[in-house]
């Protein structure tokens, strides 16, 4: 898993060992997003701090503070090399051996007589290694009081793989690492001059030269600049030579035309009058090298780092304050949700309780309405007996008028009344007979005021009696039932 | 400059230490707690609510259509009081046959009071008069079977009429054949309406009488009063 973040932190001791750089770079971006610095001594010889201890733990505290950084984003440190060499390492050894033998070969030598070191190492070509060593006993007081800020430590970068990492970053040797070529780095420092061959973005061989602690003059400075330069490159084809200048002692341009170097050659003035972070105004550059390719260590892992930090001791620090925050926001969450669900339970609740009881008030109320129509069938009842009556008097008052009205020369000879069961239909069929026809058409219509719909319809058929009398036989009928019709 | 971060999976792994202490974990697990109990309980109490609503709609429906329906039931039931007409009661033990045949003989006796010549009485068979075929009620009453030819609503209740029995009336039918001048027997049929008692006339056929019977009828014959017409009249005594 990345153990990058958006914005990453870098803290570099640089190599004049008078200031502690601050760099907070934005990854998404590509933005030097804060850069700043404090001025801190260290001890060339031991690198323990010139001043009370506790200066720089304020000191590191003053830079956050001052740029508003949280003190929980992880941060990287980058020191400046102390002690760095090639080692040719034998194939049987493997693991943490390697660092073991590092840390005896180390003390080989004089500077560590005294002091322990910590070991940083990367594998070259042809089992050689690159290690770098570093006073143990400083590099833990600077993580000690890291650890009392909270500030989660994720690397401990040497200057001279950060340096190579923030001239890949930067694009500088885009075309070597393009063409996997190699190209020549000179890193002038106070106290020492570094020369590396890197094949693309891979060191291939270094030599690290100590300078003379005291004041040296710079023809002097420059001339044993130039005979390292000889005879470390000696006959190496480099396309490119890059010169990272952080000290006052060597004059850049001064250096190049010493070296006479054919191909191209890039300058990295880092000094307080070229980095922003450093103090300048407007310098060209807002930090150094350093600080950038540490804060990008995680980022571009193909430049792996003379990792000085023991990675299984990261520790992710927590903000109490924050902690506090979080924690009594979930509670009053939990308890915001719990309160929520339990009222609308509980209203939820209540309202089916008051439902449930209008409900039993309804049913009552509908039950007692429902009984009172059990009177259904006796209105039915009586409405039947309503309509038979009504039929009754319909028959009677067909009776009278088929009388009432008959003409004087007419006469009935059979009349025929049917009701249906549900009284909706009286079939009415009569019968007679007439002298004249004329005086059926008004009897008809009288008759038909009375029976309604449907109506009476007339035939009429002539006769002859046997005396020759001429009459009209007819036949009236509204029959709607089977067989009504005469 | 391109960088290969996973923003998320860091950001998470960042704040896992600030949950891994007693109180964000009570915080959490009170959460936890509140969510369940609002997935769980609180859907299906809404549930509950929610039906007993719904049914207390319908039955403020019903009850408003119920309360409709019976002013309109009240109305017309004191209206058809105006008909003073009784269905014939059957006592208890009482043979129901023997009871209309004392109505049958209320119309006999009506018949002869009206000079006309009773010649029989005959009887016919009982017969359940369907009153919830005839009837239409002007009202739809809940709970109500479709008795009463229009379609009923269901108030859901189960209650209302019980059955079409108790609506239905039971009668006797007979055949009265009378002999008399029409004016006789229309003023026959004229009282036999007035009469207190409910008797259904089914059909009436009127003939002439044989023996008076002629080609030609005489047109004073209406006036006459003499029996000349032969009368059939079908008629229903019904009982509950």
């Amino acid at each position: 898993m990345s153990k990058v973040k958006a914005n990453n932190i870098c803290l570099n001791i640089f190599s004049s060992l008078s200031h502690l750089e601050l760099l907070q770079y934005d990854v998404l971006k590509g933005q030097f997003l804060k850069v700043d610095s404090v001025e801190i001594m260290f001890d060339p010889a031991t690198r323990d701090f010139l001043e009370d201890a506790s200066h720089f733990k304020s000191a590191v505290l003053k830079l956050y503070q001052r740029n508003k950084i949280p003190t929980r984003i992880p941060a990287t440190l980058v020191v400046p090399s102390f002690f760095t060499r090639e080692y040719e390492v034998p194939e049987t050894v493997e693991g943490e051996d390697i660092a073991t033998i590092l840390i005896s070969e180390a003390e080989r030598f004089y500077v560590f007589k005294k002091i322990d070191p910590a070991i940083g190492y990367i594998n070259l070509k042809d089992n050689r290694l690159l290690y770098t060593a570093y006073p143990k006993g400083p590099l833990e007081l600077i993580q000690q009081y890291l650890t009392e800020l909270k500030i989660p430590l994720i690397s401990i970068d040497c200057n001279y793989t950060a340096i190579v990492r923030g001239l890949v970053a930067m694009g500088v040797v885009q075309e070597e690492i393009t063409n996997q070529v190699k190209w020549g780095l000179i890193i002038i420092n106070d106290y020492n001059v570094f020369l590396a061959v890197v094949e693309g973005n891979l060191i291939e061989k270094i030599r690290e030269s100590p300078l003379p602690l005291q004041n040296m003059e710079e023809n002097a400075l420059l001339a044993e600049v130039k005979g390292d330069f000889k005879e470390f490159f000696g006959y190496e084809i480099l396309t490119r030579m890059v010169i990272v200048n952080n000290s006052f002692k060597v004059y850049s341009p001064l250096l190049v035309e010493m070296l006479e170097f054919q191909g191209p050659t890039d300058i990295f003035d880092q000094n307080q009058r070229t980095l922003n972070s450093l103090g300048a105004q407007e310098g060209p550059f807002p930090c150094s090298l350093e600080a950038a390719g540490g804060a990008l260590v995680h980022v571009l892992p193909q430049v792996p780092a003379l990792e000085l930090f023991d990675t299984n001791k990261i520790q992710v620090f927590v903000d109490e304050e924050r902690q506090n925050l979080i924690a009594y926001s979930l509670i009053g969450l939990g308890v915001l949700l719990f309160v929520m669900q339990f009222a609308l339970g509980f209203l939820l609740s209540y309202l089916t309780d008051t439902e449930t009881a209008q409900g039993a008030r309804l049913q009552n109320d509908i039950n007692s309405t429902l009984s009172s129509l059990a009177i259904v069938p006796e209105v039915k009842r009586k409405l039947f007996v309503k309509n038979g009556i009504l039929q009754n008097y319909k028959i009677n008052n067909l009776m009278i008028e088929m009388h009432r009205t008959l003409p004087p020369d007419a006469w009935l000879t059979e009349v025929s009344l049917k009701s249906s069961p549900d009284f909706k239909n009286l079939d009415l069929a009569i019968k007679g007979g007439s002298l004249s026809p004329d005086s059926l058409n008004a009897y008809v219509k009288e008759l038909n005021k009375e029976v309604g719909t449907p109506a009476l319809v007339p035939s009429v058929f002539p006769k002859q009696a046997d005396n020759k009398q001429r009459y009209f036989e007819f036949s009236l009928t509204n029959a709607t039932l089977p067989g009504g019709r005469p | 400059m391109k960088t290969n971060i996973d923003l998320n999976s860091f950001s998470l792994r960042e704040y896992i230490p600030y949950l891994m202490n007693v109180k964000a974990i009570a915080g959490l697990v009170l959460i936890g707690y509140a969510l369940y109990s609002a997935i769980t309980d609180v859907p299906a109490k809404w549930q509950n609510y929610s039906v007993k609503s719904s049914s207390n709609n319908e039955l403020v429906k019903n009850k408003n259509q119920l309360s409709g329906e019976e002013t309109k039931l009240k109305l017309i039931s004191k209206e058809l009081d105006k008909f003073s007409t009784k269905i014939l009661e059957v006592k208890p033990g009482n043979a129901p046959q023997l009871e209309a045949i004392k109505t049958a003989q209320k119309v006999i006796a009506l018949s002869e009071s009206s000079k006309n010549y009773y010649m029989g009485l005959e009887p016919g068979p009982s017969n359940v008069l369907n009153i919830s075929s005839a009837v239409t009620l002007p009202i739809q009453v809940p709970g109500a079977s479709a008795s009463a030819g229009s379609p009923s609503k269901s108030s859901g209740s189960g209650s209302g009429e019980t059955s079409t029995s108790t609506t239905d009336l039971n009668s006797f039918q007979y055949t009265l054949s009378l002999r008399g001048s029409y004016i006789n027997l229309a003023k026959f049929i004229h009282n036999l309406v007035k009469l207190p008692d409910f008797i259904i006339i089914n059909t009436i056929n009127l003939t002439q009488a044989k023996e008076t019977s002629k080609d030609i009828p005489n047109p004073d014959a209406k006036n006459a009063d003499k029996p000349d017409i032969d009368m059939k009249l079908n008629f229903s005594v019904p009982w509950k």
